[in-house]
Formats: structure tokens, sequence, C-alpha cells
């Protein structure tokens, strides 16, 4: 049902003739005390992507800048308006984080008028952990101080502080990834290996445990030189050790299907009873995936089968 | 005293106020337009002198009042009332190694096709540049001088009339605002108390019968040049000199941060101290931003015949190593494609990494396709200023909005004369260039065309047929001088614009791979597309259609309610409305629900939880007809309720205006048709006791 208000709000004529212009959001992170680009794909909702793969809005939180013009902000007061003539309009964004049930206003760090127009800029820092799924942002006008005397012809303008008079622009940030997360956790240290992996007690891997850290997890030491980590060069992106992982993963799946049951490892096979995001469902996805059969015969079989075949996947341009 | 002589307004007159006017640029300082003004007339006319090189000397100093204004005839008085203070500012603006003020100066010797350097100056407005290579084009550019003071500016120059023999010229002008008024409305022209048809503009100079000529006589020109502490330009020195008395310091230098410019306050109190406490500071400044490229460029002579620019304010030479980093990285950028052009490689690098590029468009040249090369340079902060506390490159350039954040690439262009167009960070020069990643990086580019580039005889554009790059782009140049813009059937600029952009983009791309390394736990999201199945998969679509009988069926819509206008007039919402009610429902209830933090509330709930009166009541419901399946036409009711009357009684309908929370407060209409599946049209008229709610309906 349409919202009724008793005061007008901006409209796109309004916008258009006050020459409105919004630039596009920049989205940036850090990582390592450096700061990197994000990519941006669609409009109203916006999918983010890092060239670099490191970014995950909740390990390296967000950064972004908005430069909103308005050519005739005058325009915009008055009885032909959304505010009184002598009242403060300002802009902010307000942003609602569904998943984490928070949300917020974000004041322009720069709000200046010049003969050109007016200027507002925005630059504002989600720190890691405070968003998490999704981000929506919505720029609208406010009435930050109301007029002390309302003119003729404004009475039909709200003036009161802290009103919202219009909304400029509202833009969805979705930060669900379409991939799952391998589970590894990183532990540098002198005293340990270079990699292990930790299970905890499987209850029934087809339908209670899921594949998640809560399941298993693969620790890596970055302590050990030839500790695989993604890494870019001229060439482009690449894992640094890289054989290494492959050798690491092969014997983790290895460890895996063999904490299988029989009966397990066949349903796991024949994909019978699993429940989505089980363990075995995971792992039956990875054996229909494999480019070559894998070889359950024996042991060492089965691990040099993984070998070459977590190699191909590994290399597969997606 | 000198002879006046005042333009009367006329037919075809060019008023002062039009003169003025022109090349008025609100985003560029006026010290800027002057500095952009004065080296170009002195670039322009340094043209047909030998030498490697031009001078330009911005000398600003202090003058007696009444001494100069003894020479203005008619005007001594009025100026003498107006300005009695003992000192007041001027500027002057010298060149030598020029040619001067040439051409003819009495009326009945002027060519048509070219005016000559003196008439053009002094009594032509908008006549264009007749030199292909020169910098001006449209001959607005000198109003300037008269914006920068009070209208008044001395020409004088020395020129060569014959191999030996050397002439000096001296003349002065006002060009004002004839019909300017001060804040009362009151008169407060110079000239229109002299002269009542006054069109804005006088000139002093010596009268012969019809023409009003320049002073010549060396005594008469060193004395009011004396004025000034001024010397003559001496034995086989030709040159311009420009003097403009009171100059307006206070405005001039406040005018270069607008009032409200996004500028951090330290910043702006660097600024203000080291580059705008004086005109001549900021002339420094100025000079560097449009004519970097040119300042004691000598590299230009090992490949071209471009003259190098010696530039001094206040005498004091602005050397090389005086320039600012920026600006020497500037000329290099220039110098590098400029260099290409003409197939030169060599130039000599204070700054590393700096790539040439070509800038190619088909289809327009007579041989190959190359337009011009950009020379560009990603540079870090550290390497750009190395130590030196300086202000960030945008403040230096005045787009002060653009300093903080990730760095706006800035892309420059120029023609021959070298000096800089504009500094582009927004717009079809730099569409599309993502800024660097890091704040810490800056990425800048200079366009540099290739002049001589023939343009084609049959693109069927006669007018453009075997022209040059460099005379097309100087007539694509605004009077400003600040922009290139395609006549109507060209497109030369837009692809040089766009090629240019896609030669930064492609070079950025090349080297945009940086080397990160990141920890063992970033592995996951990799791992994760790799090894893993998507989220979500297994998943079933969930069928449409309908089908199966399930409990999930298909909700029928079985009430429609929509609101088709709405007028505001101060607390009072009057709104038309349509009012369906389909497969058989028999009652409909409207209810009004207020917008709160939790969601949406209702009447009966906000007066219980919130403690206060619902803030918005249903003043009125008036129904104008109502339409039905079966019938042709609707049943015409035109009857309303309201606070003292609560319904309305037909025999097609009943609606009752009732008060949900029992309190008086009337938010809820009850609508009970008689007839089946009714289109009920009226009008409800809502009255807000605090307007700032959000409010809607509920319909049910």
């Amino acid at each position: 049902m349409e919202n009724i208000l008793f005061y007008p709000t901006l409209t796109p004529e309004m916008a258009e003739a006050s020459g409105l212009k919004t630039e596009k959001y920049k989205f940036t992170y850090s990582y390592q005390e450096k700061t990197y680009g994000l990519q941006q794909k669609g409009n109203a909702t916006i999918k983010l992507t890092d060239p670099l793969e490191i970014w995950k809005v909740e390990s390296e939180g967000l950064t972004f800048e908005k430069i909103i013009r308005i050519a005739y902000p005058d325009l915009l007061k008055g009885k032909e308006g959304i505010a009184c003539r002598d009242a403060d309009l300002s802009i902010c964004i307000i942003w609602v984080n569904k998943k984490l049930t928070r949300t917020g206003y974000i004041l322009p760090v720069s709000d200046v008028t010049t003969n050109t127009g007016r200027i507002c800029k925005f630059y504002y820092s989600f720190e890691p952990g405070n968003i998490s799924g999704d981000l929506e942002l919505s720029i609208v006008f406010y009435i930050k101080k109301k007029a002390e005397s309302v003119q003729e012809g404004e009475q039909d303008l709200i003036n009161e502080d802290g009103v919202s008079v219009g909304e400029i622009e509202r833009t969805v940030l979705d930060f669900s990834s379409i991939y799952m997360e391998f589970p590894i956790e990183e532990y540098k240290s002198e005293n340990e290996p270079l990699w292990w992996v930790e299970f905890s007690e499987w209850e029934d891997p087809k339908t209670v445990d899921m594949f998640s850290k809560d399941s298993m997890c693969l620790y890596l030491n970055p302590y050990y030189e030839g500790c695989p980590a993604p890494s870019t060069n001229e060439e482009g992106n690449y894992i640094k050790n890289f054989d290494m992982l492959v050798d690491i993963l092969a014997q983790t799946y290895l460890m895996m299907f063999k904490r299988l049951s029989e009966d397990d490892l066949r349903a796991t096979i024949q994909n019978i009873g699993l429940e989505n995001n089980s363990i075995c469902s995971i792992l039956h996805q990875f054996i229909e995936g494999c480019y070559e059969e894998l070889h359950w015969e024996s042991p060492e079989r089965l691990l040099k089968s993984l070998q070459k075949n977590i190699r191909l996947k590994l290399q597969e341009e997606r | 005293m000198l002879d006046i002589e005042i333009l009367k307004t006329d037919y075809a007159v060019s008023y002062g106020s039009v003169t003025l006017k022109s090349l008025q640029n609100d985003n560029v300082p006026e010290l800027d337009l002057l500095v952009r003004e004065g080296i170009q007339n002195s670039s322009d006319a340094s043209l047909k002198e030998s030498g490697p090189s031009y001078s330009v000397n911005f000398l600003s100093g202090k003058f007696e009042p009444s001494r100069f204004n003894s020479y203005l005839t008619d005007l001594e008085d009025i100026l003498n009332d107006r300005y009695s203070e003992k000192e007041a500012d001027f500027l002057e603006i010298r060149d030598t190694k020029t040619s001067g003020l040439t051409g003819v100066t009495r009326k009945s010797e002027i060519k048509k096709d070219d005016h000559g350097n003196f008439f053009k100056l002094i009594f032509d407005t908008g006549k264009r540049q007749t030199i292909s290579n020169a910098g001006g084009n449209w001959g607005f550019g000198k109003s300037v001088y008269y914006r920068v003071g009070i209208g008044i500016v001395i020409f004088y120059s020395r020129i060569k009339t014959s191999e030996s023999e050397y002439e000096n010229r001296l003349i002065i002008t006002l060009v004002e605002d004839e019909s300017k008024t001060d804040q009362n409305g009151e008169d407060i022209t110079l000239l229109n108390s002299i002269q009542p048809l006054s069109a804005g503009k006088a000139w002093w100079g010596l009268k012969d019968g019809d023409d009003l000529l320049p002073v010549s006589d060396d005594e008469l020109i060193a004395s009011i040049l004396d004025v000034f502490g001024i010397k003559p330009f001496r034995e086989k020195e030709t040159g311009t000199s420009i003097i403009i008395p009171y100059i307006k310091t206070e405005e001039l230098l406040n005018g270069i941060i607008p009032v409200e410019a996004e500028i951090e306050e330290s910043a702006k109190e660097h600024f203000m101290e080291v580059y705008a406490s004086s005109i001549s500071s900021y002339l420094r400044l100025a000079i560097q931003k449009w004519y970097a490229p040119k300042i004691h460029n000598r590299e230009l002579q090992k490949f071209c015949n471009n003259k190098w620019l010696l530039v001094t304010v206040d005498n004091v030479p602005i050397s090389k190593t005086d320039m600012l980093p920026f600006f020497r990285l500037v000329q290099e950028l220039y110098t590098t494609a400029l260099a290409k052009t003409y197939n030169n490689d060599d130039v000599k690098n204070e700054f590393d990494n700096i790539v040439t590029l070509p800038v190619n468009i088909r289809s327009y040249f007579q041989d190959g396709q190359t337009s011009g090369y950009v020379a560009m340079i990603k540079i870090t902060d550290a390497e750009l200023r190395g130590d030196d506390i300086a202000l960030s490159p945008y403040d230096y350039i005045g787009k002060f909005e653009a300093d903080g954040g990730l760095n706006e690439p800035i892309v420059m262009f120029a023609r021959d004369p070298g000096m800089i167009i504009d500094y582009e960070i927004t717009g079809d020069w730099v569409k599309n260039v993502p800024p660097p990643e890091s704040t810490d990086e800056f990425l800048f580019a200079f366009y540099v065309p290739q002049t001589d580039k023939v343009i084609k005889k049959d693109l069927g554009v006669p007018e453009y047929a075997g022209e040059t790059l460099g005379a097309y782009l100087r007539e694509c140049e605004a009077s400003d001088h600040m922009a290139w813009t395609d006549p109507v059937k060209m497109q030369i600029v837009q692809r040089i614009q766009k090629n240019t952009v896609n030669a930064i983009n492609n070079q950025i791309k090349k080297s945009s791979i940086v080397n990160v390394d990141a920890t063992a736990s970033k592995l996951s999201t990799r791992l994760g597309k790799d090894l893993l199945p998507r989220i979500g998969y297994g998943k079933q679509k969930v069928s449409g259609g309908s089908g199966g009988g399930g409990g999930n069926g298909t909700r029928i819509t079985n009430i429609g309610f929509q609101i088709t206008s709405q007028t505001i007039r101060g607390n009072i919402v009057e709104m038309d409305f349509v009012l369906k009610l389909m497969h058989g429902k028999k009652q409909a209830e409207v209810s009004m629900m207020i917008a709160s933090e939790g969601g949406w509330i209702d009447a009966k709930s906000w007066e219980e939880d919130i403690g206060t009166e619902f803030p918005v009541t249903i003043q009125e419901c008036y129904i104008d007809n109502v339409k039905t399946a079966v019938s042709d036409y609707p049943y015409e009711i035109k009857r309303n309720c309201d606070a003292d009357n609560l319904k309305i009684e037909t025999e097609e309908l009943f609606i009752t205006l009732a008060s949900e929370s029992g309190r008086g407060i009337l938010t809820q209409l009850i609508f009970i048709p008689n007839v089946l599946s009714p289109e009920i049209k009226g009008k409800i008229r809502l009255r807000a006791y605090d307007k700032k709610y959000q409010f809607t309906f509920r319909v049910e």
C-alpha cells in the first residue's frame, strides 16, 4: 500500500530541475594496511567482487565513498520545494543491515556550497564484523534545522527537525557469496607442523554433520616458507606453493573418505539419503565433479587419483 | 594632458558591459584568467620573432593615484575624489622578445582581413587571431584586464618599424559597465557624468582628426611610466607592457578559494599563507598551473622550434627548480608526449615510469591514424612530493573537492602554445578511467596532438578539408580556451577523448596486477569456488502453476484499493480512491496505520502502546459513484460521511466511519456493499495532528 505523507517530498521532476546528480559509489577495503578497490556489478542491487580474491565483508569490512551534487540547491527550498526557505536541508545515508538487524545513519564528511552548486561527500568505513550478508544504503534529504519562520506559501511543507523529505537513491549491496568456503584456519607457530586436519566427532555425516568448521578444519601454518597462500604477480592471481597445496588437499580428502563407514561411503558415492550441505553430500558433489574416476580399490590409488583431480580442479578456469 | 575619446551609445556599438562579461568564468579565479591571457598574448607575439625563448614579467606594486589621475583628461577630479588614498595597487604584465603592438593606428589604414595587433587589442572586441598556431583565438580574453581593476588599463609597447628604427606607443583605455549602479541604485560609473551617452568605453591618447593615436613621445611616456616606477623599453628591445592600476587586491585574493570550498582547514591555511597572501605569491602558482609545459623548458628546442618561457614575478624568475614537483612532472609529461609527435623518444627524465601511448582515430586524416600521444604516469605520493610537506596536486589546480579519498585521475591537454587547456578530473577525458586503488597513488596523463596532421579532403565537410589538426583544434576551443568541442558535423575531439581514455585504461590493465601476498586462511574462498558446490545446490526449484490441492494454494485477491491522486494543503491530505471488492467479498475495512520504528501500527495499538492520541483522523469520506460488473453505468451516490454524520446509507452500499480505538479519533471506514463486485469511487480527506508521520491504509 502506498505511503501517505502530509508534506511534499522529493519528486523526480524536482531532482532533475535542481540538477541533482549522484556519483557512483566507490568501494574499497584495507588489507595489510593497504587500500584496494572492489569491482561492482548492478545498479539498484550491487554485487561486489574483489579481483584479488582477498576481501570478505566480515573480515575486511567495507569502506565507501559517495558524492552527491546539486547544481541548484535553492530550487529544493520554498513553496515549490521540500523544505522552507530558511530551513537547513541536509543529506544523510541511512544504512540497514537486515542480517544482523543493525541500522544507523551516516553524515557527510563535507557538505559545501560553492558557486557551482552544493557538493556532499560521504566517506565511511564499516569495521570488520559490523555488517554481514547485505547492506541497504538509502540516501535521503532531511530537515537538519527547521526554519525559524515559515514564509508565505510554505505552509504545506514539513518544518520539523530530523524529518526525512525524500529519498535520493536506494542501493542494496548483496554480500552473500554464491560459493561455499572450504574450512581453513591459519595457525602460525614454530612448534606446529606445516599442516594438519582436525575432525570433530561425527554423528551422522550423511544428515547431521555439515561440511563446516564444526565438523572439520584444515590448519595451515604460515611459519613455514612452503605454506600455500593466494598471491598475485604480473601474471595474475596464483597460489603460492601450489604443488604443496594439492598434496595437502588430496590427503585431507583421503582422510575424510577414510573416516566414513563402508555404508556411508557407499551412500556418498551413490547419493543415497544425503542432506544438503552434509559432509557426505559435499563429498558426493566432489566425486561427481572429478575429471577422472577416483580409484577406491586401495588408499594409495585413491590418493593418487585425488591428487590428479584436485590439481585439475584448482587449475580449472572459473 | 591627453586627449579623451568616449564611445557613445549608438547602433551596433560594443558596450563596456558586454566586453566585461565576455569570458568570465565562474570556476576559474580572475588571476588565473589574467595569467592565461597575459602569457598567451605574449606567446602569440613571440611567434614571428627569432630566438629560443620569450620573456614575461609580472610586476605588482603601488602608485600615487593623484599623479596618475592627472593624465586622465576629464576624469581626474572624479578619480581623485573616489581614490583619495596616497597609494593604490597596480599590476604590470610585460613581455619582451616579442613583436609588440604592431600594426596600423589610423582607421583609414585598417585592412579588413587583419586589423593588426594594436587595433585588435585596443579597440576591437571578439576579433579572432589570424596566426594559425597562435594561442589566442576569439579576442575576448583581454576583458580580464578590465575586470581585475576598475577598468583602466595602460597599454605601452615598443615595436620595430624598420631595420634600425623603433617606435614607442602608449594608450590608456577604460572599459566599464555603462549602467553600473550601487546598492541604492545610484549611478557609479566613471564616464556617465562626463558623457551621459557613454557606452562604457573611453581611450586617452592624442587626437588627430578622426583618429585617436597612441602617445609616441618618449618623454611623455617615460613620465607616465614613472608614476609606477616602471622603466621604458630600451633601444632594440621590443615588447608590450600592460599596466593595470587600481588592482582590487583583496577581492582577487579572496576569490581564489571559494568561500565554502571543500578544503581541509589545515590545507586551506597552508594555501592561504603560502600562495594566497599576496598577488605575487598567487601569480607564481597560477603561472605554473597553466604554463608548466613552457617554463624553462629547454628540452623543447632539442626536437622542435617551440619557444620556452622565461617568466618572472616582481623580477624574480620562476626557475625549473622553483617549480613545484607536481608541475615539473606536468612539464615532463607534456614534453614526452610532444617529443613523440616529432618522433623523438629521447627526453631527459626526472620522473621514471612515464609511458607514452599513441591515440589513434580512424578515417579522419590523410596519412596514418595517430592524432597525437598521451603521456601517463602512475606515481605515489612519496615519489611525487618526496619529503616536501606540500599540498595535494588537486589543491594546486583549484580542484579542492577532489582532495581526499581515492585520487581521481587527472588528464591534461594542450596545443602548440603549451598552455594547459584544462585539468580534467570529470567528463569525457577521464570517463571510466578508474582511480588508483590506493589513496597514496596518483594517475596523471597529458594528451598532446600531432598538430601537423592534415584532415582528409573527402570527408564531406568542406570547411575543414585539408586543414591541419592544430588549426581544427584551435577552432574547437571555446572563447575561454578551457575546452575543445567539436562542431556538429565532426567528431575528432570526441574520438580523441574516447581513445585517450581507452589507451590509458589498456595501460592500467597491463600494469594493474599488484603483488599481494595474502594469508593462508584466504584460501578458503578460492578453494570453496574450486572444490565445493555452490551455495543452495540441490535445492528444488519452487514449482509454479496451480496444480495440486495443498493448503498453500494460490491466494486469491478479492479486494483492491487504489489511490489515484493526492493533494496536500497544510495539515490536510485529500485523495481520490477506487475500492474494488471481488470474488464475493462482502465487506471491506480501510484503516489508518502509522509508521513506527517497529513497523506499521494501527490506531488501537498506537493509543495502547504509545499512550497518545493517534495523530491522524479521517475527516471526511465522499462517495461519488459505484459501478458493478452487471451495470453499464455507475450508480451515482454523491454522499459523504464525517464526524457529524458517521454513516452513508444507500441502496447500493452502507458505509460507516469508525473509531478503532473507541476514543473518538476516526480512523476506519467500513464498506458493506449491497451489490455484487462493486467498484467504489470517492474521496477521502485526512487531517494530521502531527504531519511528520508517515501513514498508510490497511485494507482487509
